[in-house]
């Protein structure tokens, strides 16, 4: 193995690790405020891709215009489900896992019997190839990276600066001592599922072009996203789930291009295993807690 | 006079009706029913070719009944196939089986893929005959109700590989990404054999899980090793595979080893150039495909409009074709041991070419039917699948036998 092998290790689990934080951020957002897990996250994802497949293979969208309306389309979805089913489920886990299930259920069921059997595809937007000290990947792949980049600094700008990114912080830290000081629980629970559902969509639409779409496909997102958020610490938003998602792209690139794709999985649960062993609260675990 | 010739006109009449009529009556015995079982997974992964196949079946067998069914010992026929759904799964299998059996009282079931596999575990005991699509060896080894008239992973690979080396000198080092199914473990166990037949080096194989998308790091384990063909199968997952490896500076060929619907085709061949993925298939609509096959590719889209997918809707119609002509020769619709008999003792002329039976040194049966293997190239530039060569079961099977003899 040569120091071009091992960075194309790297890029190929940087490229996945990012994509993979717009799920993952969603999903630890939920979790921080709501403090339930919402296995639906995944099916936000999936109906993010063929929201923007609808818009822009059947409708004629433009493929951009297509993910920001995806966006505004699966927020609002979102806020629904914050509204109708977590809301009343809120910090209560077991009866909102069995309520995430089944919606999840639904809405796959929904899109199969809506879209039928067959997968479908986003036409690519971008084209060729983009070779980086002797490691190629396509341009596409580039671009959602720096697109996911965009979105996540967003995201956290908003958090840290804008008031109401500072009243969600303020509930994830102590919701109680929030609520005295006036700041809504519903509003904070519907604006987290506003970013959660439209990050998720935005990373359904961004990767709908590079893979294709089937109505199971939130469901492996899913499973990695929760991966990564308990690395980095459940419901630790910045650094936590930053350095999951990317410790999860670069495990498994690592692991499957060095020992193969049938126990890469094995061996990516193993190693989060180990380092929960040694810290159990996951990297950035102590936020949540203090 | 008149009168005397008009009564002598009545009787003759009269009497002619007494004695055709009731030796016309009892001649034509009432219609019965041929029935055929049909265990498809028209839900679940295969559903697309399953139920293209389902609707070519029905027109074919609408159109064999029209022309007034079959006469099997005097007695005429119509088919009715009897459709019970799988799900694509093998205890879905053995449920439908069991009910086309006790309930229908079938004597024949057509079974797509793998769930096949589970049929027998109900046919075997029952003596029905089992049609089966699965290249796995239990579906034939010492089954004597078991038939298989379909083109094996093994002689698909044969054929495909025989034609590389000799056509495409370039391709030197194979390996092998396929789907982590009962196809891709077969294959990585053939293909190392085959591949040191051909004169070429496997250099490895990866099996990927159904739900893989990103293939980055599987490719990055691989192309280091320089390969000049991938074998891979025909699904989604190759399909992206395929692009990614292209992506990754891939210069090399692929090759599909099973039947596939043309979605499949399209999204594998339209990512690579044309000519560099071949497979053993045939466009059944092109003039390159059996002319009986040609006809019902168009009566299907004469009613149901393009978009069938490829030969494998039309494979079953080997079966269908193969159970008209035996059971007429054997003679009943019930013996299912004679009408197995006569099945394997013969050589028949079905849609997709002369069959006859092998297979007794390697199952302990001789249930498996060899038909030529189509070798094909897609033309993304075109949409086309080009018919490269067709190769004759019989110079398949012996390698076959060399190769991969007795279990």
């Amino acid at each position: 193995m040569n120091a071009q092998d091992i960075l194309a290790m790297v890029i190929n689990g940087l490229s996945s690790g990012l994509t993979l934080m717009l799920v993952a951020l969603g999903l630890t957002l939920v979790f921080g405020i709501l403090h339930i897990i919402n296995l639906a996250h995944g099916e936000l994802y999936m109906l993010g891709a063929y929201c923007v497949w609808w818009l822009s293979e059947l409708m004629g969208f433009n493929y951009w215009f297509a993910i920001v309306l995806a966006m505004i389309l699966i927020a609002f979805l979102g806020v629904l489900m914050e509204r109708y089913l977590f809301r009343r489920f809120r910090a209560i886990m077991v009866p909102s896992l069995v309520v995430s299930i089944g919606l999840m259920l639904f809405l796959q069921s929904s899109i199969l019997l809506g879209t039928g059997m067959g997968d479908k595809e986003i036409e690519p937007v971008f084209h060729g190839q983009v070779t980086f000290l002797g490691t190629s990947l396509s341009l596409g792949r580039v671009i959602i990276g720096a697109v996911a980049t965009v979105l996540v600094i967003a995201v956290i700008l908003f958090l840290k600066y804008a008031r109401p990114g500072q009243a969600i912080r303020a509930v994830a830290q102590d919701a109680e001592a929030s609520s005295l000081q006036g700041i809504s629980m519903n509003s904070v629970s519907r604006l987290t599922m506003i970013i959660g559902s439209a990050l998720a969509a935005a990373a359904g639409g961004l990767l709908g072009p590079v893979f294709h779409l089937d109505y199971m496909m939130g469901f492996p997102v899913l499973l990695k996203a929760l991966l990564a958020i308990v690395l980095g610490g459940m419901g630790s938003v910045v650094g936590g789930v930053i350095l999951g998602s990317l410790v999860i792209g670069l495990v498994h690139s690592f692991a499957t291009t060095l020992i193969g794709p049938e126990i890469a999985e094995i061996i990516l649960f193993l190693i989060i295993a180990f380092i929960l062993l040694i810290r159990p609260s996951g990297f950035f675990g102590m936020e949540l807690r203090t | 006079m008149k009168k005397f010739g008009l009564t002598l006109m009545v009787l003759a009449v009269s009497l002619a009706l007494m004695t055709v009529v009731p030796f016309a009556m009892a001649k034509e015995k009432p219609v019965k029913y041929l029935k055929i079982g049909c265990n498809y997974g028209l839900t679940g992964v295969v559903a697309p070719a399953c139920i293209a196949s389902k609707r070519s079946l029905e027109l074919e067998v609408e159109r064999i009944n029209k022309k007034g069914g079959i006469v099997v010992g005097g007695q005429r026929y119509h088919i009715k196939l009897l459709f019970e759904d799988n799900g694509y799964t093998s205890e879905g299998s053995v449920a439908a089986a069991t009910k086309l059996i006790d309930r229908e009282n079938v004597k024949f079931i057509f079974n797509i893929g793998t769930p096949g596999l589970a049929q027998t575990s109900v046919t075997e005991p029952a003596k029905v005959l089992s049609f089966l699509s699965s290249s796995a060896d239990q579906a034939l080894l010492n089954k004597k109700y078991s038939i298989r008239v379909y083109p094996l992973v093994q002689m698909n690979d044969i054929a495909l590989l025989e034609y590389i080396s000799k056509n495409i000198p370039e391709v030197k080092r194979v390996c092998l990404l396929f789907k982590n199914d009962s196809s891709g473990i077969l294959n990585s166990q053939i293909l190392p054999k085959l591949c040191a037949h051909y004169g070429m080096e496997f250099i490895g194989d990866e099996l990927y899980s159904l739900t893989e998308t990103d293939f980055y790091p599987l490719l990055a384990r691989m192309l280091p090793r320089k390969p000049d063909l991938i074998v891979t199968d025909v699904g989604t997952g190759a399909a992206l595979m395929a692009k990614q490896a292209i992506e990754k500076g891939y210069k090399g060929f692929f090759m599909g080893t099973t039947l596939g619907a043309d979605i499949a085709w399209n999204k594998i061949g339209d990512k690579v150039p044309d000519g560099r993925f071949l497979g053993p298939v045939v466009d059944p609509g092109s003039k390159a495909a059996p002319r009986e096959i040609r006809e019902m590719t168009k009566r299907y889209e004469e009613k149901y409009g393009k978009g069938a997918p490829l030969d494998i809707a039309y494979l079953y119609h080997n079966y269908l074709m193969l159970v008209v002509q035996a059971v007429k020769k054997a003679g009943t619709v019930d013996d299912t041991d004679k009408i197995r008999d006569v099945m394997v003792k013969n050589t028949w002329d079905l849609p997709w070419g002369k069959t006859r039976f092998v297979g007794k040194e390697v199952w302990g049966v001789d249930g498996q039917g060899i038909m030529p293997v189509f070798v094909s190239a897609w033309i993304g530039s075109k949409k086309k699948i080009k018919l490269l060569k067709v190769i004759p079961a019989e110079d398949v099977y012996p390698t076959f036998l060399k190769l991969f003899g007795k279990k």
